[in-house]
């Protein structure tokens, strides 16, 4: 289930390096985990340009890079479409999905790529990019605790400015919102009374969430129910 | 042809129309789980699917209640999705309530109007990737005929998922899935941003986008985010007939 795999996965992140902050920790534990030779935490606004936020492993910027300044590539795919973009194989399929990236890629030591979307619905944060020295796809475990890493991850990111990592992990890990069509509604109703993007109204509404002390779910029915109300 | 043949016609007519042009997925479970309530005897259903994580997702709903939604919602906890997931047959409850199935679950369908649920799994080789639920107002179950229909409506949902693709069905059927209910999402939201800014409700901001993409020959998941990014509003989308 979600929230047992959340937890664990939380649990693993926080025993990782204390000198490491949080989301560098989750790529530690991308690499650990998953059997991957590089993971990468990629911001991004536009589709156009990325910024590493937190890497693990070997190599993993350069071939990251590669894609930005190329303008293809798995992880622009993947921020585009909002879909999980998996290559098991650069060398044997690439070619005819991404000719230019794929020949720089496997020179550089990618085989296979992983490019995990971190986003609710229309917000786009960035995505969790994975690669591996050989090829091979991941396993259905490591798809869904790699998918879990990049619903963690994009938890994080929308809570920059948060200051306990705690609040925001117990909210990944209680608060299972993502499947609630209500949240998502009460989402895009607050941006409209806020006058805001919807990543901002999201964060608003956890807010509120975690000042009144409840679950994210309840906060969002009162929303949609014309009770709570939100004031620029 | 009787009215039913017409509709199930139609329905397959449109179905494999889909797969051929360009593909909306989520046009299609919504169509699809519109077409069950009109071909046999039930009075809402949905679609839903599982995710890579194991959570089952509405992706196609005959109707965008938002109580209605969340009686497929909980069904993660327990009911006859969840039932029918685990065990990839089908599940009938033909009195809910009454048999004291799914507390929870039975006493929210029966707060919802609904005396009885059926569900009938999505299944891919050995794999159950999701299930087409079934609600009726009047206590019973459908006929065999009837089964059948459903049955075929869910297996055209399973083959439309997958597509044909060189590539591993894992990775297609992740794909597609992360589509569907990504796009699912992306509809909520632009539900909330255009029923606040034209006031109008959940179910009626729905129709209005997707009356806009069948008009416009556009993805229903495109319109969402035209709304969303404050292209589309209510001058362009028109009001609720």
């Amino acid at each position: 289930m979600e929230v047992e795999r959340n937890a664990r996965l939380v649990a693993a992140i926080d025993e990782g390096r204390s000198d490491r902050p949080f989301h560098a920790r989750l790529c530690d534990r991308a690499v650990e985990g998953l059997g991957v030779s590089g993971a990468a935490l990629i911001l991004m606004s536009d589709g156009e340009t990325g910024a590493v936020a937190a890497a693990s492993g070997a190599g993993i910027t350069t071939i990251e890079d590669l894609q930005f300044a190329i303008g293809e590539g798995p992880c622009l795919e993947a921020y585009r479409t909002g879909v999980p973009v998996l290559e098991p194989d650069l060398q044997a399929a690439g070619a005819s999905r991404w000719p230019m990236f794929a020949a720089a890629a496997v020179e550089a030591g990618a085989e296979a790529v992983f490019a995990l979307p971190m986003a609710v619905g229309a917000i786009r944060c960035g995505v969790l990019y994975l690669y591996r020295n050989r090829p091979g796809m991941l396993s259905a475990e490591q798809l869904a605790d790699g998918l879990a890493l990049a619903d963690i991850g994009t938890t994080i990111l929308l809570d920059l400015h948060s200051t306990a990592v705690a609040a925001i992990v117990g909210d990944t890990v209680d608060g299972v919102w993502h499947h609630r069509a209500v949240v998502h509604q009460a989402t895009g109703m607050a941006s409209v009374q806020l006058e805001c993007s919807l990543a901002e109204a999201l964060a608003r509404l956890r807010a509120l969430a975690y000042s009144s002390e409840r679950s994210m779910y309840d906060v969002a029915v009162d929303v949609v129910a014309g009770l709570v109300r939100f004031e620029p | 042809m009787n009215g039913r043949e017409e509709q199930l016609s139609r329905t397959f007519v449109e179905l494999a129309d889909t797969l051929v042009r360009d593909f909306d997925v989520v046009e299609l479970l919504h169509v699809l789980a519109m077409r069950c309530v009109e071909v046999v005897d039930v009075d809402a259903a949905g679609l839903l699917l599982v995710d890579r994580r194991g959570t089952l997702r509405v992706a196609g709903s005959s109707a965008e209640r938002v109580r209605l939604l969340e009686l497929f919602e909980v069904q993660n906890e327990e009911g006859p999705c969840l039932d029918c997931f685990r065990t990839g047959e089908r599940v009938v409850e033909e009195r809910l309530g009454a048999s004291g199935r799914w507390p929870r679950f039975a006493a929210e369908a029966v707060a919802a109007g609904f005396n009885a649920v059926e569900a009938v799994p999505m299944r891919l080789r050995d794999e159950v990737i999701g299930a087409l639920n079934l609600f009726r107002v009047e206590p019973g179950r459908l006929d065999d005929t009837e089964s059948s229909i459903c049955r075929a409506l869910a297996d055209v949902a399973t083959i439309a998922l997958i597509q044909a693709r060189s590539v591993t069905e894992a990775q297609v059927l992740t794909e597609q899935l992360h589509m569907a209910l990504n796009s699912r999402v992306t509809i909520e939201q632009a539900k909330g941003v255009l029923a606040e800014r034209a006031h109008v409700g959940m179910d009626a901001a729905f129709e209005l986008m997707r009356r806009f993409a069948r008009h416009h020959n556009r993805r229903l998941a495109d319109v969402a985010q035209g709304v969303i990014a404050g292209q589309l509003g209510v001058g362009e989308l028109g009001r609720p007939t």
